[in-house]
């Protein structure tokens, strides 16, 4: 594997950052709103869109491809909100209709337009996986003036959305229309997600859409700093893959992106503030910490019995108070001057180890 | 005995609400007079929440109108401010105390003006009143359930509203937090303001309000607490199986 950076890695390199942006930012919206599935159904339901609009006009202009993948996503997401409004099917069969019909139908033209001698050459076919090197200056042209629109609304509309996802009805009743703010909210995620296609590919851009906001809202609790970094972890997991995916031979660049994306969110599984590891390492020091102090409350109780708070006690005296407490926390509240042993097996309490055991009891009850 | 205010602050005429040709609310009429603090009331699926939500239009009636001040409730939205049931929101969105409150300035700035210096101060102040100020920069997650509805009846006061819809605001909170929404409540009625809440707990209706509204789908009774939530109504209302009927009528 070498990099080189040349011109179509620049060119693609461009591009993909520009994916970065805008999938950061709408990732953070669909994530919120639990519908980050609704993102996979328009995915794939562009691709008969896609081949309706080459074959119709056989022209593999990237204007011609993306108005006909974004009609067919527009189309997708307004059948998939009628089923779920006008029939008692639930929103999972719903999506999961709209995405296996249309994929399945796109499939099919697909596979009919390269039994077309002059369209063989059309690559198409690449928008399953992506390929971020098919990419040319003209698409970066569209690709940016369409991520300025989506980010220039995205600031205008920031509190409008931000209300409309964390509690609509209150929205609607200062005034504002749920319909139409949902309505521009979906049309800037099919733009983001059919600008996506060509880098990522239809079967895999849905992940571009759900991954980066998960990721982000384990370590961010605003939603600005959360889609700045929603935006973050996007970007560099597109350019981390375009590189990676040019330095390879025949290496797609959708898969490459998502892998690295994926280890980004595992990571922060495990690592963020709410991960598993923290969250672990944080019950282990609470129940450090609750032994600890049984252990002076427990020696405090049986020397009340006695005219001396220091007395000491066998240790195994405490077996019939929850247990004996292992050696090395005996040691440590050792070293913390706290309590001292006598011989090998009577501890007792020091004077600030009394004044401690009092203190804790206090704040119980 | 005070005087019968002459105002009607919210006024709803032949409201019915169906799904499916089932009724959810079936033709009420209800004029609530100014400066009064109403107490709905009803059994599990009586349409209480959905009577709120109908008069506000969050959720489109079948039939009927509802006036604010004698105009359409459409133009009289800055009017209202409406307080949701408390786990209506998902309490693990990404933001804190003062945002939320924020959110009551919106219907005031309209579309994509921000709020700025006076609306955050109006939010202080609201946060004070329910004595939740010091939390003001606090995520809203790690708030406990007395904290959010506070939260959220701040959020309506910034709104400065002439009448305020609360649906179920006692719901799982604790008892200090229940004495301060009800001093909060008393305090707007002496200013004449208009309070309708969607109410479960029978035993305190004789303490908190001093207007109630029997309702399972069709309308029972309606009048002064005292006249109306007597043993008959009840019985209309909850079909004779509420306890509180037995247990606690004089």
């Amino acid at each position: 594997m070498n990099i080189v950076i040349d011109y179509p890695v620049i060119i693609a390199l461009i591009g993909t950052g520009l994916i970065g942006i805008t999938s950061g930012i709408i990732s953070c919206y669909s994530v919120l709103k639990e519908q980050s599935l609704l993102g996979d159904a328009i995915a794939h339901a562009a691709l008969p869109g896609l081949c309706i609009a080459f074959l119709l006009t056989l022209n593999k202009h990237p204007i011609i491809l993306l108005a006909g993948a974004i009609s067919a996503g527009l189309i997708g997401t307004l059948l998939i909100s009628t089923i779920i409004q006008k029939s008692i099917l639930k929103e999972d069969t719903a999506l999961g209709i709209i995405l296996s019909v249309f994929f399945g139908f796109g499939t099919l033209l697909l596979t009919m337009i390269q039994k077309i001698p002059t369209a063989r050459q059309s690559g198409l076919d690449t928008y399953l996986f992506g390929n971020a090197s098919s990419m040319l200056a003209s698409d970066i042209a569209m690709m940016g003036i369409l991520s300025v629109m989506i980010i220039a609304v995205t600031i205008l509309c920031w509190k409008e959305f931000k209300c409309l996802i964390f509690d609509g009805d209150f929205f609607l009743t200062q005034g504002f229309s749920k319909t139409k703010s949902d309505i521009i909210l979906t049309i800037l995620t099919v733009v983001t997600i059919i600008i996506g296609l060509q880098t990522v590919g239809v079967i895999l851009m849905s992940a571009m859409i759900i991954a980066p906001a998960t990721a982000a809202k384990l370590w961010q609790k605003k939603l600005g700093p959360m889609m700045f970094l929603s935006v973050t972890f996007a970007t560099i997991s597109g350019l981390l893959g375009v590189l990676i995916s040019s330095a390879t031979h025949r290496l797609p660049t959708g898969p490459t992106i998502v892998t690295v994306i994926s280890v980004i969110v595992i990571f922060s599984l495990f690592f963020s503030p709410e991960g598993i590891v923290i969250q672990w390492i944080q019950k282990q020091r609470n129940k450090r910490a609750i032994r600890i102090n049984s252990i002076l409350i427990n020696l405090y109780t049986l020397a009340k019995t006695h005219d001396n708070l220091c007395h000491p006690h066998n240790i195994e005296t405490l077996k019939v108070l929850g247990g004996i407490p292992p050696l090395h926390l005996l040691q440590k509240l050792e070293r913390d001057g706290l309590i001292v042993h006598h011989n090998d097996h009577d501890w007792g309490l020091t004077e600030t180890g009394i004044s401690k055991a009092i203190h804790i009891l206090q704040r119980i009850h | 005995m005070t005087t019968d205010p002459t105002d009607i602050a919210l006024s709803i005429k032949d409201l019915t609400v169906a799904f499916d040709k089932k009724p959810i609310l079936w033709d009420i009429d209800l004029d609530i007079p100014k400066g009064t603090l109403t107490a709905i009331v009803g059994p599990n699926g009586a349409g209480k929440s959905t009577l709120l939500k109908s008069a506000l239009t969050i959720i489109q009636p079948t039939a009927g109108r509802v006036d604010v001040f004698g105009q359409p409730i459409k133009r009289q939205l800055s009017q209202i401010a409406y307080i949701p049931q408390r786990n209506s929101v998902d309490w693990d969105f990404p933001t804190h105390v003062l945002d939320v409150v924020l959110m009551g300035t919106y219907g005031d700035l309209g579309w994509f003006k921000r709020p700025g210096k006076t609306e955050t101060e109006r939010a202080f102040a609201a946060l004070k009143k329910v004595g939740m100020d010091t939390f003001s920069d606090r995520q809203i997650s790690q708030l406990s359930g007395g904290q959010q509805q506070r939260v959220f009846l701040a959020r309506a006061l910034v709104q400065n509203a002439s009448i305020y819809l609360m649906d179920e605001p006692f719901v799982g909170v604790d008892a200090v937090t229940e004495t301060a929404i009800v001093d909060v409540l008393k305090q707007l009625r002496n200013e004449q303001k208009t309070i309708v809440v969607v109410h479960h707990d029978l035993q305190t209706i004789n303490d908190y309000f001093d207007w109630v509204f029997l309702l399972n789908v069709r309308q029972i009774a309606f009048g002064k607490v005292q006249e109306t939530l007597t043993e008959e109504h009840l019985r209309l209302t909850y079909g004779g199986r509420h306890s509180f009927i037995t247990q606690s009528h004089q």
